[in-house]
C-alpha cells in the first residue's frame, strides 16, 4: 500500500514515461487479483478472457497505430481494469487510476508532437512476460528454447509468408539456445516457383548461404548489397503508395527469409541499416526512376568506401608494420588479411607466412591457395600444432567477423585461442577490421550468441569408416560445430581499421565519431 | 636555424626541448618570406625535419606536428598572405604560451598522490617529474626519493643534484638495483619523451625495466607528460620503434653499423602503466587514444 501512494506521488512529477509504469502495476494487478479469485472459476475465466482482450488490445494499437491511438489504450485498459476489479481496488488506487487518465489524455497531446517516440517507447511495453522496466527484446534466434519467441516467430513469419525452417539433430545443452539447422533441407524445398512474395534473385542468394556457397563476411556483405540492387531495379511502386515506406516493408519478407537460410552477420546488419535509412530519406516528391538511380548509386558508393577503399587504406597501415625478415601467422582464410599480405609482397617485402587451419571449414587451403599463386613462402599446419610453431612466429595477422562495443573481437571459431597463445608466447597479435563491421552489442562470452552449423560436418570417412555417421542414434552424443568466438581485447595489441591504428579499447569512439558524422 | 635552437636551448635549459623547438619554430615563421600560403606550410615542414637531424627526439617531432596542425588548421580566408601569417603568428604564440603552462598543470595535479610519508624511485632526470616534486614539497610533504643513475650520460646524478637543492632527502641508486629497492619504495613515477597511440610511453632507456618491475611488485607506476608529447606512433615492441628515435642525431649520421650502438629510449606498453598524468587530466592508458583522436583530428 505504502509503495502504491509513492507511485502516485510519482505521477504528480513525472511526465509521459508515467504511462509505461502505469501499465505495469495495473498488469500487476490484474495479475494478483487473477491469484485471487483462484477458486472461483467461472468468474475468472470471463475476466482472464476480457483481461486477455485487454491486453492484446493496447498492445496491437500499440505498436501499429500512431500515438494519439496509444493514449486511448491504456486508458481503455484502466477503465476495463476498473470495471472488473472495483470490489478489489482500495481509494488510492483508484485516485492513481484517475491521475493517470489526465496524464494519459496530457500526453496524447504532446504525443501528436513527438509521435514516433511515443510508439517506440510503448512497443517494448507491448511484448509479453516483461515485470521489470524497459527490457530490450532479446534477438529471436537467441531465444530458440523459448517456446513463446518460437511461436511469435512462426506468426511473423506465416504472415510474411516465408517458410520456417526446422532445427535438426540433438543440441548440446549448453547451446540449446540456438538454431541447428541441416545443410540437406534447405528452406528453398518449400517455396514454389515461382516465388510469389520473394524476388528469385533473393531465393538464390538465400541458397548461396545456406549451402556455404558464399562464406565470409565481405563475400556475404557484398552479394547482399548486389542482390538488393537488383531488388530495387524490379521494383515498381504500387498505386497510392510512397516507394519510401513501401520498399522498405518490402525488404523486410527478404529480411526474414535471409536469416532463416542463415543468421545475418553484423556487417550484413549495419549494411542493411544504412539501405533502409537511405531509402526512408528519399524525398516524396522524386520520381521513381531518379529514386532507383539514388538508391543504387548509394549501394555503389557504400561497397566501394566501405569494402574496397577502406581494404586500400587497411593495407597502407598493415604494411607500416610489416618488416623485412618478419615471420607472418594468419588463421584460415581472411579476405582482408591476404589482401595485405598479397600488398605487402607486391611492395618488396621480405617475409613468410604460416598459415593455420582448422576442421571442419578448411578454410586455411584457400588462403594457402591464394598466397602461394602470388609467390609468398607459405607454411601450412593444422591448429592442434600451434604451440609448437609459435616460437618462431614474429606477428600473427588476424580477421575479424565483427567488432563489439567492449572492444571484443568476434571471429572464426579458433581465433581466440590463438590470441591466447600467442600473448602467452609474447607475439604481438593484430586484427585487421574495416568501420562497417563494428557494432553496437556487447558480448562477454561465446555462449550468449552465436551460430550453430550443421553437425554432420563432424562426419569423417577415413579408410572407409566414418565412425560417427550414425551418432543420432546414440542418445548421450551430441556433435557441436560451433561458427564463432569472442577474444577478449587483453589479448589484442592492435586493431587496423580504415580510420588508422587504434587499441582494443578505443573501439566506443570510432563508434561516436562515425554517429556523430551521420 | 640551428643556431637558434642551440641559443635557445641554452638560454633557458629549464625549458622541454620541445617547446625550444616550437619556439624557433615561431620565430623562422616570423622571418619567412614565402608568398604562398602553401609556400609556408613546406617551410615549415622542411624546418621541422631540420629540428628533428640537429635533436632527434620524439618531443621534437611530436612538438612541430602539433605545431603545424594547430596554426594551419584555421580559417584562412583573407584574401591577403600578410594578414594570414599574422594569424598564423598569433596562433603560433597562443600556442606557446598554452604549452608553457601545461608543466605547471600536469604539477598541480599530480603532486595529491604523494602521501605523507612516501617514498618515491624515479628514473633519469625530468623537468616534469621535478616539478611534481616540488609543487609536493612547498605542500610541506615529507618524501624520500629515489634516482637511478641512468646511464650512459649519468642524468640520474644531475637530477639528485636538483632535488637536494631543493632539500628533498634523495639517494642515488644503480639502474641494476631497480629490483633490489622496489620492496622499499610505494610509488614509482617517471617522466616520457613521448606518449604513443597505445597509451604506452617512450622514455629514456631502462624504464621498462622499471615497469616490470613495479608491475611485480604491485606498486603503481605513474607517468607525468605534457599533452604536446602526444605522438601518432603505434610500436608493437621494443623493435618497432624507429631507429631515428632510438639514437642520438649526430650517431645516426657519423655511424654506419647501429647494433653496436646503444639505444637511448625504450618502449613501455600500456598494460604496465598505472596512471598518466597529462595538462589534459589524469587518463588512463585505454583513454589516450581517445584524447590523441581529439587532438589530431
Amino acid at each position: 500500500m505504502g509503495d502504491r501512494l509513492t507511485a502516485s506521488t510519482m505521477l504528480q512529477n513525472e511526465g509521459k514515461e508515467l504511462t509505461k509504469e502505469e501499465k505495469q502495476r495495473l498488469r500487476k494487478e490484474k495479475k494478483q487479483h487473477k491469484k485471487n479469485k483462484k477458486d472461483d472459476k467461472g468468474p475468472p475465466e470471463k475476466e482472464k478472457e476480457k483481461e486477455k482482450a485487454s491486453v492484446p488490445a493496447p498492445s496491437k494499437p500499440a505498436t501499429q497505430s500512431p500515438a494519439h491511438k496509444a493514449a486511448p489504450a491504456p486508458v481503455h485498459a484502466s477503465e476495463s481494469a476498473a470495471a472488473a476489479e472495483k470490489p478489489a481496488k482500495s481509494k488510492a488506487e483508484l485516485r492513481a487510476e484517475r491521475r493517470a487518465r489526465q496524464d494519459s489524455e496530457r500526453t496524447s497531446k504532446q504525443g501528436k508532437k513527438e509521435g514516433g517516440q511515443q510508439s517506440a517507447s510503448s512497443k517494448p511495453k507491448a511484448t509479453p512476460n516483461e515485470l521489470q522496466p524497459v527490457v530490450k527484446r532479446l534477438p529471436e534466434h537467441v531465444q530458440v528454447d523459448d517456446p513463446a519467441a518460437l511461436k511469435k516467430l512462426a506468426k511473423k513469419l506465416e504472415r510474411q509468408q516465408v517458410p520456417l525452417r526446422s532445427d535438426y539433430g540433438y543440441k548440446v545443452s549448453l547451446f540449446s539456445h540456438l538454431h541447428q539447422y541441416s545443410r540437406k533441407s534447405p528452406p528453398t524445398l518449400q517455396i514454389s516457383i515461382p516465388a510469389t512474395v520473394i524476388h528469385p534473385s533473393i531465393v538464390r542468394l538465400g541458397l548461396q548461404y545456406s549451402q556455404g556457397i558464399i562464406a565470409g563476411s565481405n563475400a556475404r556483405s557484398v552479394a547482399l548489397l548486389h542482390t538488393f540492387k537488383q531488388v530495387i531495379q524490379d521494383y515498381s511502386t504500387p498505386p497510392n503508395e510512397e516507394l519510401s515506406r513501401d520498399l522498405v516493408n518490402k525488404l523486410s519478407p527478404y529480411i526474414s527469409f535471409l536469416s532463416q537460410c542463415r543468421p545475418l552477420s553484423a556487417s550484413m546488419g549495419n549494411a542493411i541499416k544504412y539501405i533502409k535509412k537511405e531509402i526512408s530519406n528519399i524525398p516524396s516528391q522524386c520520381k521513381e526512376e531518379e529514386a532507383k538511380g539514388k538508391l543504387q548509386a548509394c549501394i555503389d558508393s557504400y561497397i566501394n568506401e566501405k569494402i574496397i577503399l577502406a581494404s586500400e587504406a587497411i593495407s597502407k597501415y598493415a604494411i607500416e608494420k610489416i618488416s623485412d625478415g618478419d615471420v607472418i601467422l594468419v588463421y584460415g582464410c581472411s579476405s582482408l588479411v591476404n589482401h595485405i599480405l598479397c600488398k605487402a609482397f607486391e611492395k618488396q617485402r621480405k617475409f613468410r607466412v604460416i598459415v593455420v587451419d582448422s576442421r571442419p571449414r578448411l578454410e586455411g587451403r584457400e588462403a594457402l591457395r591464394r598466397l602461394v599463386k602470388k609467390g609468398i613462402r607459405c607454411t601450412y599446419v593444422l591448429i592442434s600444432a600451434l604451440s609448437y610453431i609459435l616460437p618462431e612466429v614474429s606477428k600473427v595477422f588476424l580477421g575479424a567477423h565483427a567488432l563489439l562495443a567492449n572492444g571484443y573481437v568476434m571471429s572464426r571459431v579458433g581465433t581466440s585461442q590463438i590470441a591466447l597463445v600467442a600473448k602467452a608466447y609474447n607475439v604481438p597479435v593484430l586484427v585487421c577490421c574495416e568501420t562497417y563491421k563494428f557494432c553496437e552489442r556487447v558480448q562477454t562470452d561465446s555462449f550468449v550468441s552465436n551460430e550453430l552449423d550443421d553437425p554432420d560436418d563432424l562426419i569423417v570417412t577415413r579408410n572407409g569408416k566414418s565412425h560417427l555417421e550414425n551418432w543420432q542414434t546414440v542418445k548421450s552424443l551430441g556433435l557441436l560445430n560451433l561458427v564463432y568466438d569472442v577474444t577478449p581485447p587483453d589479448f589484442v595489441d592492435l586493431v587496423i581499421t580504415d580510420l588508422g591504428m587504434i587499441p582494443c579499447t578505443s573501439v566506443p569512439v570510432v563508434l561516436r565519431v562515425k554517429n556523430v558524422d551521420q | 636555424l640551428d643556431p637558434t635552437l642551440k641559443s635557445q636551448i641554452r638560454e633557458d635549459p629549464d625549458v622541454a626541448s620541445a617547446v625550444a623547438a616550437i619556439r624557433s619554430l615561431l620565430e623562422f615563421l616570423k622571418r619567412d618570406q614565402s608568398e604562398t600560403i602553401l609556400g609556408l606550410r613546406e617551410n615549415q615542414t622542411k624546418a621541422i625535419q631540420r629540428l628533428e637531424e640537429t635533436d632527434s627526439s620524439v618531443a621534437v617531432s611530436s612538438g612541430g606536428e602539433l605545431f603545424l596542425r594547430f596554426i594551419s588548421l584555421t580559417s584562412l580566408e583573407h584574401p591577403d598572405l600578410s594578414q594570414c601569417k599574422n594569424v598564423m603568428i598569433e596562433r603560433g604564440e597562443l600556442f606557446l604560451k598554452k604549452i608553457s603552462l601545461s608543466r605547471g598543470k600536469v604539477g598541480k595535479l599530480c603532486h595529491t598522490f604523494i602521501k605523507d610519508g612516501a617514498k618515491i624511485l624515479t628514473h633519469s632526470s625530468s623537468r616534469v617529474v621535478l616539478k611534481v616534486l616540488e609543487n609536493a614539497a612547498a605542500d610541506n610533504k615529507r618524501f624520500t626519493v629515489y634516482v637511478t643513475e641512468s646511464q650512459p650520460d649519468s642524468a640520474g646524478k644531475l637530477m639528485a643534484q636538483k632535488l637536494h637543492n631543493l632539500n628533498i632527502p634523495v639517494t642515488v641508486v644503480l639502474d641494476a638495483a631497480v629490483g633490489y629497492i622496489m620492496e622499499k619504495v610505494d610509488l614509482v613515477i617517471v617522466g616520457a619523451e613521448g606518449v604513443v597511440e597505445s597509451g604506452g610511453v617512450i622514455n629514456k632507456i631502462g624504464t621498462y625495466q622499471m615497469a616490470v618491475c613495479s608491475k611485480a611488485h604491485n606498486k603503481p607506476f605513474y607517468v607525468v607528460a605534457e599533452s604536446f608529447k602526444f605522438v601518432r606512433l603505434y610500436p608493437l615492441n621494443q623493435q618497432d620503434v624507429p631507429d631515428r628515435f632510438k639514437y642520438k642525431a649526430d650517431i645516426l649520421k657519423t655511424v654506419k653499423d647501429l647494433n653496436q650502438e646503444h639505444p637511448m629510449i625504450d618502449y613501455t606498453p600500456p598494460s604496465l602503466i598505472t596512471l598518466l598524468f597529462t595538462d589534459l587530466g589524469v587518463l588512463t592508458p585505454s583513454a589516450v587514444s581517445d584524447e590523441l583522436i581529439k587532438l589530431y583530428l
